[in-house]
């Protein structure tokens, strides 16, 4: 089946138009979606266009300032010129053009360049053999500890050799790199406001390194006198495949406030970590959240584990079965209480694995971090992003 | 560019392996070989063994940093006209003109993509070929 390919070609020739559009419609394994305009007249919308021709006329000039603008949108920019100087070559390369033929090109030299958008359309979207597994932590309650179970979810799982990423969704006070002490150069504000050259290149060169081996982007400082970040459901989505087919595991941890873009992240997960303590509220707030998730066609059986936090065991807190009962869910975990050793491994930016003495806090999440995935979870998680991709393809 | 010729071999030297690797697949669909070097150290090593059309120069890595590496390569006879192109997190002029002083042809600092890198490789590549000296610059805008 031929791959389809919309190109849009820029020349104030129309003659030279036509020259193109008969060498790209007679390529063998490609169908163009070919629209050809004059730049003096606009370029139109660029963001589906895989490729733009810009042909470079008798004055350069005019055609490089037209690839620095087209480059920009994120498009593959193939320049043509009939000019062999080198310096037009370099001068195109430095305003943005990735690919740079004289014209007229012949059919396997664009051919070459049509395989080469293929092969990283690819690149940029690993296929579901190559992902790992998205894991959300989530309490809708609030201040329920989930930064502290994904700083420390994450340290378990580096030591189990699983690759792991951690996103911090909470743009209202995320502060997963101060639990971890990483001063961070760049956040996800980096990658919102240049989202149009977002791929895993650029995704990687925002994180920071932890000395566990796993790699953080961190959520932005709220700054007092400029609005929140606003990341969309579709930026999340693009951010989770990208770190997903990169590492074994990314684990994300969200506000309690569900914003679009936790509920992005809490639909495509493979595994939801529902955080909560043993009272009404938190509960109450989970039953809610569970409500929600089960509306969006999540199989919460399958993907919801319900840990919690903070358990004391005592007479005041809601007994777990009973909370399991209200939740319909088995509660997957208890992690005990214990603030020494949570309080001392936050005020000191290190894991609870770096303390002195392991404790039963951090036993219960390396046992959390054990995940045997049934085949009933691998046909859950390829779901999960089939309703991804089917999304992002409904948008108008 | 797109004219088949000799590929271009390409040294990455960066701690970060995954990083390293995602450049690398990128620099092979450019039709570009590449070696991926995991430290300074190693660099020093391997710089000047083989025959190299550009190195790829992380700036912090632990042991030897991208500094000394790249002060090696300029002061050996052999690899001291080799195109370097820096990548660094620092944004500082005082690490960009470091940089340069030192001999890199470009600066590039993060975040930055992979079609960013690959036209800075390119520049690289075609201002060594170009008949008049490759014209040296910083590219903190990337």
């Amino acid at each position: 089946m031929a791959e389809s390919l919309d190109v849009l070609c820029l020349s104030t020739e129309p003659a030279r138009w036509a020259e193109v559009k008969a060498t790209l419609g007679g390529l063998p394994g490609f169908a163009m979606n070919l629209r050809v305009a004059d730049p003096r007249e606009g370029v139109g919308d660029l963001r589906h266009v895989d490729l733009v021709i810009v042909m470079i006329g008798t004055d350069p000039s005019s055609g490089l300032r037209l690839i620095d603008h087209v480059h920009r949108s994120g498009a593959h920019v193939l320049a043509l010129s009939h000019d062999q100087n080198p310096e037009t070559l370099i001068k195109a390369i430095r305003a943005g053009a990735d690919d740079y033929l004289a014209a007229p090109a012949s059919p396997p030299e664009l051919l070459r360049v049509c395989i080469k958008i293929s092969t990283l359309r690819a690149y940029n979207k690993p296929d579901d053999a190559a992902r790992g597994e998205v894991w959300v932590v989530y309490g809708p309650k609030g201040g329920v500890g989930s930064t502290t179970l994904v700083a420390n979810l994450g340290v378990a799982l580096c030591a189990a050799q699983r690759s792991t990423a951690l996103l911090d969704l909470d743009v209202y006070s995320g502060d997963l790199a101060c639990f971890l002490n990483l001063s961070t150069n760049y956040t996800l504000r980096d990658v919102i406001t240049n989202f149009q050259r977002l791929d895993a290149v650029f995704l990687r060169s925002t994180m920071i390194a932890h000395s566990s081996g796993m790699h953080l982007l961190a959520a932005p400082t709220p700054p007092a006198d400029q609005p929140l970040l606003e990341v969309s459901g579709e930026q999340t989505q693009a951010i989770l495949e990208l770190l997903d087919g990169m590492h074994d595991v990314t684990l994300v941890d969200t506000p309690g406030v569900p914003s679009a873009s936790t509920r992005a992240a809490l639909t495509c997960a493979d595994r939801i970590l529902l955080v909560t303590e043993l009272n009404i509220p938190a509960l109450g707030s989970c039953v809610r959240a569970l409500d929600w998730l089960r509306a969006e066609g999540v199989d919460v059986a399958t993907t919801v584990d319900v840990v919690v936090n903070k358990h004391t065991g005592r007479s005041w807190e809601i007994p777990a079965a009973e909370a399991a009962r209200r939740l319909g869910l088995p509660i997957r975990a208890l992690l005990p209480r214990d603030d020494a050793a949570a309080w001392t491994a936050i005020n000191n930016g290190l894991p609870l694995h770096d303390l002195r003495a392991t404790t039963p806090l951090e036993r219960a999440i390396v046992d959390l971090a054990q995940r045997n995935p049934s085949p009933a979870d691998t046909q859950s998680k390829r779901t999960n992003f089939l309703r991804l991709f089917s999304s992002a393809e409904s948008r108008p | 560019m797109s004219h088949p010729e000799k590929e271009p071999s390409i040294l990455i030297v960066e701690d970060d392996p995954l990083f390293a690797a995602l450049v690398a697949t990128r620099l092979r669909i450019e039709g570009m070989q590449s070696i991926e070097c995991p430290g300074g150290r190693e660099a020093l090593e391997m710089v000047g063994r083989r025959p190299l059309d550009l190195v790829i120069l992380d700036i912090m890595m632990p042991e030897v940093d991208g500094y000394q590496v790249l002060q090696h390569i300029r002061s050996t006879a052999e690899t001291a006209r080799l195109p370097v192109i820096m990548l660094s997190a620092s944004t500082e002029p005082a690490d960009v003109e470091k940089g340069l002083a030192l001999g890199a042809n470009y600066y590039v600092t993060k975040p930055f993509n992979a079609a960013d890198l690959v036209r800075k490789v390119r520049l690289c590549l075609e201002e060594r070929k170009a008949p008049r000296p490759a014209t040296r610059g910083g590219d903190a805008r990337s």
